[in-house]
């Protein structure tokens, strides 16, 4: 696909997009590094609007600051109660009203199925960072940049995706992603009741990935590549009991890590609560930092991409 | 110009959960309960009902096993499957996940579902991409 052919594209969905697009996305991210820190002027007078009703760190300042080093503006809130919605708008028109602002809107919501909607009122591209428990794109952009940076290429990796898997969107949306990808196998290690969603199996079958469902992870540790972690949403869980029940299921230790595939990385979306300790920062292991780091590079490209 | 009318044949004891799919939808509608150890219900859509392939549709969600038959002008044929991967539209089914937006009273979304399944039937929403299984869509149809 030739970067023409992403102009005013929505991405909703890692599923939006082939493999070649999301190779071509890397490509384009390993350009946009040398502009990580000086910038340049690729989308001067372009306008990025933010919107995000649930919190977020990471994704929001990475896209505020991919925008800024891009040469454009920001424009947004990441507190809903300063807007109208906090009056009983709704989404549709707010977005409708930003769409005449904006050359490009990012938005992350609760509601899932909001980024799509979004999508069909705007005629300014959108991008989902994150809607509910389903899907978060650009972390998934970020993940497979990492294991691509880290590996070389993300064919025949064995990957375990660790702990909350039911209601964490980076980890069905990583799901799909790996997807795309040959001879790929993924180990989904989880407590029984927060097993992957049926729609997201369902998915992995149709496209022949290899992948088994497990509650421990330690008898796989010395086959994996990539040990995906993620953290327990609490703010998902409608009963706190069933929170505190599954809180801690799962906590990296240094004995897992010797007893790792030499190589192993560990990777996280952030931010971790107590699944990670920090004494495992400092192993040759974690990853989770650049992680993030890689972050601004993919969302530069995706903007550099897809804005007019 | 003479009315189509359709032939519906469902396993003995389903006809009763079509009658509330088909209420003020026909301007005519015979149901002989168990004949051979199957329901039959015949009837032929009024003049205003313009949604008569979702109609069709819906009675195979509630009743996949259902066979059709279309008469149109003494000619008989089969109303044929709905294939897996279809999209329904209409407010008849609502997505259940209450974190749809789809449900959300003020948000002008027009609900859309794919058949994933016929054995279960399971429809998956277009918005939130949950599934929405046999029992869930038997309850909000019949």
């Amino acid at each position: 696909m030739s970067n023409s052919t992403f102009k005013g594209r929505d991405f909703i969905s890692i599923l939006d997009f082939r493999r070649s697009d999301l190779e071509l996305m890397f490509e384009k991210a390993d350009e946009m590094k040398r502009f990580e820190t000086n910038g340049t002027e690729i989308l001067k007078n372009r306008i990025l609007a933010t919107l995000f009703f649930e919190p977020s760190t990471r994704t929001r300042l990475s896209f505020e600051t991919s925008m800024l080093r891009l040469g454009g503006g920001v424009i947004g809130f990441s507190d809903p109660s300063v807007s109208r919605m906090s009056t009983g708008e709704s989404l549709a028109d707010t977005i409708r009203m930003l769409d005449s602002y904006a050359n490009v809107i990012v938005i992350r919501h609760k509601i899932e199925g909001s980024a799509r909607l979004a999508a069909e009122v705007a005629k300014a591209p959108v991008i989902n960072a994150g809607d509910g428990s389903q899907h978060h794109p650009t972390q998934t952009l970020t993940d497979l940049y990492t294991m691509k940076k880290e590996f070389g290429g993300i064919d025949g990796l064995k990957i375990a995706i660790l702990g909350d898997l039911r209601q964490t969107r980076s980890a069905s949306s990583l799901a799909y992603g790996l997807s795309k990808f040959k001879n790929v196998k993924l180990y989904l290690i989880s407590p029984d009741a927060l097993r992957m969603r049926p729609e997201v199996t369902d998915h992995l079958n149709d496209s022949s990935v290899e992948y088994l469902e497990s509650s421990d992870v330690n008898k796989y540790l010395p086959e994996l590549d990539v040990l995906y972690v993620t953290r327990l949403q609490k703010e998902r869980f409608t009963d706190p009991a069933e929170y505190e029940k599954f809180r801690g299921s799962y906590m990296v230790t240094l004995k897992m890590l010797e007893e790792s595939k030499k190589g192993m990385i560990v990777m996280h979306h952030l931010p971790r609560i107590d699944e990670i300790p920090l004494e495992i920062d400092s192993t040759p292991n974690a990853r989770y930092f650049e992680q993030a780091a890689n972050g601004l590079a993919a969302r530069m490209a995706l903007l550099s991409l897809i804005v007019e | 110009m003479a009315e189509k009318s359709y032939s519906v044949e469902v396993p003995g004891g389903e006809a009763p959960r079509l009658l509330q799919l088909l209420r003020n939808k026909t301007s005519s509608l015979i149901i002989n309960i168990s004949w051979q150890g199957k329901d039959r219900i015949e009837f032929t859509p009024n003049e205003r009902n313009t949604s008569l392939d979702n109609l069709l549709v819906k009675i195979r969600l509630v009743c996949p096993s259902a066979k059709i038959e279309e008469k149109d002008d003494g000619e008989v044929k089969q109303v044929s499957e709905v294939p897996v991967g279809m999209w329904i539209e209409g407010r008849s089914i609502s997505c259940p996940n209450r974190n749809c937006v789809t449900v959300q009273p003020k948000e002008p979304t027009k609900p859309k579902f794919r058949l994933v399944s016929w054995n279960p039937v399971t429809l998956q929403c277009f918005y939130c991409g949950r599934y929405i299984k046999e029992d869930v869509i038997g309850q909000q149809l019949s």
